[in-house]
């Protein structure tokens, strides 16, 4: 794997962060362990003895919060991910990247002064729009600092107008919806645009000698957004979308079980290269165009597909194949720690890691938006994640540790995130992110091949 | 390799050479263009430092910029040796050459608007591009592609098109797969007719009995490394035992103590809601392939040899299960207590015994099913056989609601209509065509094509 | 005791909420269909589904609130004739095969992009869109009301205004079952529940009030769909079939055939779930069960629930055995 600039850096702030990590207990004070003796995974001794830091190896899921205390003084991040439903298999990277990020905050002295927590809510997806909305006001009447979510663009639609109403925070670590920009004074996202990641994608397929382009798009608003961009790239730069296009009607439906239909009609249009956008139907994508003789290496993936497929393919099917992703090369190190907290908290393998780094840096945001403000609530991280975010410029930092450091010096930061996201801009998306694209090596996407500005 | 490093080197030589005459040019006499250039940068004065160079690779970075595009002819085949320009907004043209893939690549260090040109002249004999000349604008840390719209083919360009496509061909496409489609909702959709001929109960939890061959095969096969074939045959028994307890927990004793099929079919979603997340739960959300192996297409179908065999072994089962019901005593028996259950019960048939085995033996067909469906379609996931229960009552009621042949022809035809109104109508449509049939089968004749009047009403 | 305290906060949220209300509303409409009239309708959530379409589409085209209401009431009328008509003749299941599958196709046109300047496609249309027009009604001026735990906006989003709105609406509509079902028609309904050939035997036009109660059924389950995308948004996945088979387990729960039965049992399902998960989060540990896997424990037990409900307690908690027969 070639090397990238940045991520000789990066491995150095996680060997940084995983010689002072010390365990967590949860965050309950002793006296409350009694009402909540499940609450950390590690073990029962280490929550009695909450002080103590527990040997090195051991590390704790997320701190659960304890009810009752105050959202001023305690930082208390709601995940309102979707833990059931048709982008459950999303959330797994997410908890990890939060958790990661609260462990490390934790292992950094806490916000202010106290332990940060979480609450676990579902979000499920928009089939099941009840869950989300009768958790989200959960997470509202459990009054946390800030939510942390949803990953579907349509459920943050749906619960918005709620969160909002009640000057919460909502910072979502994967809506990639561009209507979203601008929605709310009290949303965020950290996730690039679409706009961005087309804009990089579209450019890399005509670059590559691509000028007639089909895509498979689900009808979703991810990835007809995403359609639109990556269309919009190939056109100005001289190609032409022979399938998929906007206005066409021919996306398939999300919960598609049967494309030969698509991929036959896909191939028609006599493609030079084909792009997937899709999540977890690209398992059976995939082998439809390969069964109707479409060359792999010819084919581009997302950052909602690009994952390793061993195991779920042939060997070798997607050698060649590349696809993009947000933020710089997070690759290898990231999701080792990632999987490593996972595992931990009772979680098995994690099989996309798709918006675990979103995730890691949404939460990292938010805890030094409190940081800066002094206290934990919403209106205050609201006030201030624009700052630390680096919107007015400051010193660059890559850590919760070393941003904090600056912080008590008084000086303005800018938290550079592992997704490589940029400052957020005034309707607060991410202003300038990167793109990655990487090229399959095997059926795992191990080949970094770019990393381009996005943000055009 | 040693031969494109040369001739990279080679490469990255040549505009080093034209800069350097460029820049004596600029001192001897053509001052004005050094003035005219509007940024401070000073003019790098040594080779291998330029703002624009031709290179074998480029990675992007925040100081650099590439510019990359490959030239294709009609037949798809590379160009190669193609001379092509680039520009900077000061400075002199940067000439590389297409390489044996056709592509061409340029690492640049300066923002700006450039001119990305093809020399026509260069072109092999039979190729035009028809813009040859344009501007490009580039900015560091960006990918910029550089195409050229060329037409014609050059002598020796290869064909690699592949077989013609024309509207007949895309007919005959989706009625290969509709086929495929329609004998797999028949293998799937027998035992919902028979339960409903038998029992009178239409059986909303059939969708995750398909869902639950595929995934224990799954398990089985993938998870668990078995052979294949035992664990297609281990899965069809268990989801034949399936039939066997259900029928023996749950929808034996509810019939005896009498309750309605109203009743009896709002259990069956309950049943449906808690499958599919005991699936959920164990298997997780996401999509498991059954095998990893990826056939081509080919045969008079243009299908995949797992299409093939799924084809084949739904017309044998399908046949066997017919055969079964004409020819045995106990399909005899089951037909008798399809047509009227009181009289069958009467003339000495144990309709208990009748129903048990038709739970069995559909459940056994539905999982067979699943797993046929995986092994075609690539993959299954929690929610299969759900996203085909729809599909599975238009074919049985299309049939005619509690006959097992008209199960087979209602699946065929439901099979064709949603894989050839593809043609017309965009992705989820299709499938609103078939509830449609649905609809407009019960209205104007509700018992079905192949069913008997006096079901109705 | 922190525990029972949240627990308790959380429940009292949930008998709150504006959804809870909407959905209970849908649920007496299906009581209409199902449990007086013993008509199997499966596709209540599309009734829903049309409801909100129906406001959401007229006021994003300047309709204003009153006539986005009504555009949905009589779409639900239109929808509940054009499905009634030709199957309230034929055997019962076959009115069930026929509303799922319809409630389905406007499940997928609705998501489908060809219609997607107005539908909004799979994505559907946000609730700034329309919800502008509802709280613009408000009498109350925009901002934070805390009464003892609950801290709601008064005006806007999930506020207390819409819960009052949703609640007074939820009155109206028990008080109008109530009142319809003391009446002759309301005998006569639950007559052909009973035995249709009787009531036809006496004169009565079994067809037409069939007609009535599903035209009238659907047309509640649109002000329930109406009401619950005040709070959210319109999007063609979220009123499917699972929300059906919801509006059934928490109408089961109730009770069918009673008058408080829906609204309670929207309450206790919403109760049931929120408790389960909490309770499962609180006392199992991670190992044995992840975050991921409680809420999906959850719904393995509504479904567990919904088919032992049918089978023990048939007639739900409010329910008279003997007056529930329903089904055959």
């Amino acid at each position: 794997m070639p090397a990238h600039p940045r991520r000789g850096r990066l491995a150095t702030v996680w060997a940084i962060g995983a010689a002072t990590a010390v365990a967590l207990a949860a965050c309950s004070s002793p006296s409350g362990s009694g009402s909540s003796p499940s609450a950390s995974s590690s073990s029962s001794s280490s929550t009695s003895a909450a002080p103590a830091p527990a040997p090195s190896t051991k590390i704790a899921a997320a701190a659960a919060c304890p009810s009752g205390s105050d959202p001023k003084t305690t930082f208390k991040l709601g995940t309102f991910l979707p833990l059931t439903g048709s982008l459950a298999f999303l959330a797994p990277a997410a908890i990890g990247g939060s958790g990661l990020a609260l462990q490390d905050i934790n292992a950094a002295g806490g916000v202010n002064g106290q332990k940060a927590c979480s609450i676990s809510v579902d979000s499920s997806d928009a089939d099941n729009p009840t869950i989300g909305s009768t958790n989200v006001k959960k997470l509202l009447q459990a009054r946390v600092s800030a939510i942390l979510g949803a990953e579907s663009s349509s459920v943050t639609e749906s619960v918005l107008p709620t969160v909002s109403a009640s000057n919460t925070v909502m910072f979502s670590p994967a809506n990639t919806d561009d209507a979203l920009s601008g929605a709310s004074k009290w949303y965020f996202r950290d996730a690039a645009p679409n706009k961005a990641e087309g804009d990089a994608l579209g450019k890399q397929i005509v670059a590559d000698g691509n000028s007639k382009v089909a895509i498979l798009v689900f009808n979703d608003a991810y990835g007809t957004n995403l359609r639109d961009s990556t269309q919009a790239a190939i056109e100005a730069n001289g190609g032409t979308v022979v399938y998929g296009a906007k206005g066409k009607n021919q996306e398939f439906s999300s919960k598609e079980t049967n494309f030969s239909s698509e991929v036959q009609a896909a191939l028609a249009a006599k493609p030079d290269a084909v792009v997937i956008i899709a999540f977890d139907q690209t398992t059976q994508i995939v082998p439809a165009l390969v069964s109707a003789g479409f060359k792999m290496p010819k084919a581009y993936f997302v950052d909602g597909n690009l994952n390793d497929y061993t195991g779920k393919l042939p060997a070798n099917t997607l050698n060649g194949a590349q696809g993009t992703a947000q933020g710089v090369n997070p690759n290898t190190e990231l999701r080792k720690k990632i999987q490593a907290w996972y595992s931990n908290a009772g979680g098995g393998t994690i099989t996309s890691f798709g918006y675990g780094a979103e995730s890691y840096d949404a939460t990292t945001l938010l805890a030094l938006a409190a940081v800066k403000g002094g206290d934990s609530s919403s209106a205050t991280i609201q006030a201030n994640l624009l700052a630390v975010s680096g919107a007015n410029g400051g010193t660059v930092c890559k850590s919760y540790k070393e941003c904090v450091g600056l912080l008590k010096q008084k000086k303005a930061i800018h938290y550079e995130g592992l997704a490589g996201i940029g400052p957020l801009n005034d309707k607060h998306d991410p202003s300038t992110g990167y793109v990655s694209v990487y090229r399959y090596k095997g059926n795992n996407p191990t080949e970094f091949v770019n990393a381009v500005k996005g943000g055009a | 390799m040693p031969s494109p490093r040369r001739s990279r080197r080679l490469l990255a030589a040549l505009p080093g050479a034209v800069l350097l005459g460029a820049l004596a040019s600029a001192l001897l006499g053509a001052a004005p263009a050094l003035a005219a250039s509007p940024s401070p940068t000073p003019v790098p004065t040594s080779g291998t430092q330029s703002v624009v160079e031709a290179t074998a690779s480029c990675a992007v970075n925040d100081t650099t910029a590439c510019v990359r595009g490959a030239l294709h002819d009609d037949n798809g085949n590379p160009v190669k040796g193609v001379t092509i320009q680039l520009t900077p907004p000061s400075g002199t043209a940067v000439p590389t050459r297409t390489d044996a893939n056709g592509s061409y690549v340029y690492t640049v260090k300066k923002a700006g608007a450039y001119r990305l040109a093809l020399v026509p002249a260069s072109l092999p004999k039979g190729i035009k591009a028809a813009a040859p000349s344009r501007t490009v604008q580039v900015s560091l840390g960006q990918l910029t592609p550089g195409a050229f719209a060329l037409t014609g083919t050059f002598s020796g360009s290869k064909s690699t098109a592949g077989p013609t496509v024309t509207p007949l061909t895309m007919l005959w496409d989706q009625i290969s797969n509709g086929l495929l489609l329609g004998l797999l909702l028949a293998l799937a959709s027998i035992g919902l007719s028979l339960i409903y001929g038998t029992t009178g109960l239409s059986n909303f939890a059939h969708g995750e009995q398909v869902t639950l061959g595929g995934i224990l095969a799954w398990t089985f096969g993938t998870v668990l490394q078995w052979n294949f074939l035992v664990a297609c045959i281990v899965t069809v028994l268990v989801c034949g035992l399936s039939g066997y307890v259900q029928d023996r927990l749950i929808w034996g004793p509810l019939r005896r103590r009498g309750l309605g099929l109203t009743q009896l079919m709002v259990v069956t979603i309950g049943l449906s809601l808690a499958l599919s997340y005991v699936f959920q739960y164990f298997a997780g959300a996401g999509v498991h392939a059954l095998t990893p192996t990826i056939q081509l297409t080919g045969g008079p179908l243009d299908l995949t040899a797992n299409a093939y065999l799924a084809m084949l072994i739904s017309i044998v089962v399908l046949v066997a299960v017919g055969l079964a019901l004409q020819r045995t005593r106990i399909g005899r028996a089951t037909r008798a207590v399809s047509d009227n259950r009181a009289l069958a019960a009467a003339s000495g048939i144990d309709v208990d015994r009748i129903i048990r085995l038709v739970w069995t033996v559909s459940m056994a067909l539905a999982g067979l099913a699943g797993i046929l469906y995986g092994l075609v379609y690539g993959g299954v996931n929690w929610a299969t056989g759900q996203a085909i229960l729809l599909l599975m009552f238009a074919a049985t009621t299309l049939g005619g609601l509690g006959t097992a042949f008209g199960a087979l022809v209602g699946s065929i035809v439901i099979g064709l209509v949603v894989q050839v109104s593809s043609l017309f109508l965009s992705g989820d449509l299709r499938y609103a065509t078939a509830l449609l049939i649905l609809i407009l089968v019960l209205l104007f004749r509700p018992q079905g094509i192949l069913g008997r009047r006096e079901r109705v009403g | 005791m922190d525990f029972l305290t949240s627990l308790l906060t959380d429940f009292g949220q949930q008998i709150l909420s504006s959804v809870t209300a909407a959905f209970a509303i849908a649920v007496i409409g299906l009581n209409l269909h199902f449990g007086y009239t013993g008509l199997v309708n499966i596709g209540q959530a599309g009734f829903m589904l049309i409801g909100g379409y129906g406001l959401a589409i007229t006021v994003e085209l300047g309709g204003g609130f009153f006539l986005g209401v009504a555009v949905g009431l009589v779409a639900a009328v239109l929808f509940a004739l054009i499905l009634g008509l030709p199957t309230l003749k034929l055997r019962g299941d076959y009115l069930a095969i026929v509303t799922i599958a319809a409630a389905e196709i406007i499940r997928i046109v609705g998501d489908n992009q060809s219609l997607s300047q107005w539908t909004g496609g799979a994505a559907g249309i946000p609730g700034r869109v329309y919800q502008g027009a509802f709280t613009a009604l408000s009498p109350f001026p925009d901002q934070q009301l805390q009464i003892g735990p609950y801290n709601y906006p008064l005006t806007s989003g999930d506020s207390w205004f819409l819960r009052i709105v949703c609640w007074v609406v939820l009155a109206i509509v028990v008080l109008l079952v109530w009142l319809l079902m003391r009446s002759p028609w309301g005998r006569t309904v639950k007559g052909i529940r009973e035995d249709e050939d009787a009531m036809r035997s006496l004169g009565k036009n079994v067809y037409l009030v069939k007609l009535q109660s599903l035209v009238l059924g659907g047309v509640i389950g649109a002000a329930g769909g109406m009401l619950y995308v005040l709070s959210s948004s319109v999007q063609a996945d979220s009123l499917g079939r699972t929300t059906t088979f919801l509006l059934y387990t928490c109408l089961l729960l109730g009770g069918a055939a009673t008058v408080f039965g829906p609204v309670l049992g929207s309450v206790l399902y919403f109760i049931v779930i929120i408790g389960l998960n909490d309770v499962v989060s609180q006392f199992v540990p991670k190992q044995i069960m992840n975050e991921q896997q409680i809420p999906q424990f959850g719904w393995i037990v509504v479904g567990i629930g919904l088919m032992l409900l049918v089978i023990f307690r048939p007639q739900g908690i409010l329910g008279n055995k003997k007056e529930l027969s329903f089904g055959d």
